[in-house]
């Protein structure tokens, strides 16, 4: 049990709903969510194929613990091939759509074809209808969010929502559920709105059912014991969210700011999670509200936040915009050092009001921000003028200007849409592509890889382009989870990532949110997974499904022609020294470190997937 | 003339500021020129189970080393509890 062992299959071209048997064969080989989807992509979509053609297929699923009791067990992923890298895409999102898609008997949605018109996917249990969506086809997410609920009558309606730039083929567009949970990088909204599907609309009431309820509820309640007694998943992250890192990144000289060009901000105190908890002249009140937790998180590191009221941002905002006015989902680490420390501004608010359009509009900040900073660059280089911004003064540290790109990026018009295609083709298109600070195409994150050696590493052989979410060495080399690394040590890193890219490969198939690693190992998941679903399932077993995945992934980007060949990092991370703090004089090492990864891999020299790797994998 | 470092505390440890410490979680300490690390933190009380990360001007400090270090002018020394993200 635990599966619900069906799978909802759209064919939008048809327009048909059909259901089939999930293919329990493969989940023995690749659990569920990132590693069963990815095995389903693998088999029906060609690599060579159009991202944003009929011919791309999404895959929209849960894990074997999605819906359960588990911590975090809310959990579903978006896989299908990127627009932004043209490699295998794979997001993954919280909130309650995940376990609300369980509870609707379902374990994966698919969505294959094109609709002739705008649609929405609406199911209720057994039944699922396409329906048009002419409607709120031009809406933002808020809205298409508030239009559905009003039609079906249902508070408990759960919906995930692509917003105006996802219908107009912004590359980084996302897909929004319950408002401010994003399954967010890669373009996976890009995707849905390619085939016009607006929304799906969820609501299901069958629940969800485990093997062996005794052992599962042991299991559970001791894996949430861990959570509880660590002082990151039990104090650190519900008080200062991931925001907590801003401080710590900053003062350790691996801050990329103003496009990587430097490795520590000044004002980036002023932009931490600290800052949010400051009470401001106006109103008295922190930026930060609250925290918040996702479907059965014990943890709860989101962000509930308010912009100040007398902020130049929410001025003109209308009643349409109340939202802006109130408390929303707020900034994480990532959205505050992309479109802050990476574009040189220090305006809380700013950023605030920016991550608020993110989430009603559909966009990954990470990449939306370091688009606006490699436009920047070109910007003071003289490499683009206000003739190609459409006026904008494009200066680092301009919040206005920053605001005013991610509006139009947002509604996928004029500028915007140049710098909705993501940096790489932003830089390419105005002749100087080494500005572009990307791996296969997506924008790095928010470590500089020159000061922290081992995400260099991740970055360059990250399956769906440079991601932290991938192998987040930083946990040792930063933070001393599970043990301290120097983070300028090329040394063991290779091993390093690997551990990490394996594990979180598991943990990104079994329902749960990858933070739980900061607390829990492959040996805490395990008996959760044992309790909940047939089989035997050991840490081993885990750690081996999850290097499989790593080498599937791997094998259907070589085919689409993303594999050794863009193991590379951008010319500045290899050839321009960081100028201060304990990283100076460096860059970074990956010459040094890729040959290793690739023999611990077990690939060829050149980087490749062996035969008898794949033969000892079962590929 | 006494020398000063700066001291940076985030996060929980924020509540051991001094009342007179800046928006950017720094205050001035006084050393001398045998003044540890380890020294420091005993006579601000902060508390050791819950200080994690230490850095010396931006470079990670192990527990070992903590105790025994000799603070220098113009010093950068900031504390956090165990943190992360991502």
């Amino acid at each position: 049990m635990s599966w619900t062992k069906k799978v909802l299959r759209i064919n939008l071209t048809e327009g048909t709903c059909t259901p089939e048997p999930l293919n329990m064969e493969w989940t023995e080989q690749f659990l569920g969510q990132r590693g069963l989807a990815t095995k389903y992509l693998t088999e029906e979509v060609p690599p060579t194929t159009d991202p944003l053609s009929p011919e791309n297929t999404m895959y929209m699923i849960t894990g074997p613990l999605t819906g359960t009791m588990a911590s975090t067990a809310g959990r579903y992923s978006v896989v299908t091939k990127s627009p932004l890298t043209g490699a295998v895409a794979c997001s993954n999102s919280g909130g309650f759509f995940g376990n609300e898609m369980k509870c609707a008997g379902w374990d994966m949605i698919i969505l294959e074809g094109k609709s002739p018109t705008p649609v929405y996917i609406s199911i209720n249990d057994d039944k699922a209808e396409i329906l048009p969506a002419d409607e709120i086809w031009g809406k933002s997410v808020w809205e298409a969010d508030e239009w559905l609920h009003a039609k079906h009558q249902d508070p408990q309606l759960r919906c995930a929502v692509i917003g105006v730039s996802g219908e107009k083929g912004v590359r980084y567009a996302a897909i929004i559920n319950d408002l401010h949970r994003a399954a967010g990088r890669s373009g996976v909204g890009t995707v849905m709105g390619s085939k016009n599907v607006k929304a799906i609309a969820l609501r299901g009431s069958k629940g969800v059912t485990v093997n062996d309820p005794k052992a599962f509820f042991e299991a559970t309640t001791a894996a949430k014991k861990i959570l509880a007694e660590n002082a990151v998943t039990g104090e650190g992250l519900p008080a200062l969210g991931t925001q907590v890192l801003m401080n710590v990144i900053n003062e350790m000289g691996a801050q990329p700011t103003n496009n990587y060009k430097e490795v520590s901000f000044a004002g980036a105190s002023k932009i931490s999670g600290e800052a949010m908890l400051e009470p401001r002249d106006s109103d008295g009140k922190p930026n930060l509200t609250r925290n918040a937790g996702c479907f059965a998180c014990t943890i709860s590191c989101g962000r509930i936040s308010t912009i100040n009221p007398e902020h130049f941002s929410i001025q003109n905002r209308d009643d349409l915009h109340k939202s802006y006015h109130a408390n929303s989902g707020g900034l994480e680490y990532e959205a505050a050092w992309a479109l802050g420390s990476d574009t040189g501004i220090d305006d809380l608010d700013a950023l605030t009001y920016a991550q608020f359009v993110c989430n009603e509009q559909g966009l990954d900040p990470i990449s939306l921000g370091s688009t606006i900073a490699a436009a920047m660059e070109m910007f003071e280089e003289g490499f683009i003028t206000t003739e190609d911004t459409g006026g904008i003064e494009l200066n680092f540290g301009n919040a206005e200007a920053m605001i005013k790109c991610t509006e139009l990026v947002a509604k996928g018009e004029g500028f915007g849409l140049e710098l909705g295609q993501g940096s790489a083709r932003f830089c390419a298109k105005h002749g100087h592509p080494e500005l572009s600070m990307t791996v296969r195409g997506q924008e790095f994150p928010a470590y500089d890889p020159r000061a922290i050696q081992g995400m260099g590493l991740g970055y360059a052989t990250s399956n769906r382009g440079a991601c932290h979410l991938r192998g987040y060495t930083v946990a040792s080399e930063v933070l001393g989870i599970p043990i301290k690394t120097d983070p300028l040590e090329t040394e063991g890193k290779a091993g390093l990532q690997i551990a990490f890219q394996n594990a979180t490969a598991a943990f990104d198939s079994a329902g749960i949110c990858i933070f739980t690693s900061f607390a829990w190992s492959l040996e805490d998941v395990a008996p959760q997974l044992d309790a909940a679903i047939e089989g035997d399932w050991t840490p081993e077993r885990l750690g081996e499904i999850g290097e499989r995945i790593w080498n599937l992934e791997r094998l259907y980007n070589e085919a689409a022609g993303v594999g050794a060949s863009a193991d590379k990092l951008p010319e500045r991370m290899m050839k321009l020294p960081a100028n201060t703090g304990p990283a100076e004089g460096k860059v970074s090492g990956l010459d040094t470190m890729l040959p290793e990864y690739y023999a611990e891999r077990g690939w060829s020299p050149e980087g490749g997937v062996t035969a008898e790797t794949k033969a000892r994998l079962g590929l | 003339m006494s020398k000063k470092i700066t001291v940076k505390l985030f996060a929980s440890l924020m509540k051991h500021l001094p009342v007179n410490s800046t928006k950017s979680h720094g205050f001035d300490y006084k050393i001398d020129e045998t003044t540890t690390v380890g020294f420091l933190i005993d006579d601000l009380k902060l508390p050791r189970d819950v200080i994690h990360i230490v850095l010396l001007n931006g470079v990670y400090l192990d527990a070992e080393t903590r105790d025994v270090k000799v603070l220098t002018e113009g010093d950068i020394l900031g504390f956090w509890p165990p943190v992360a993200g991502g």
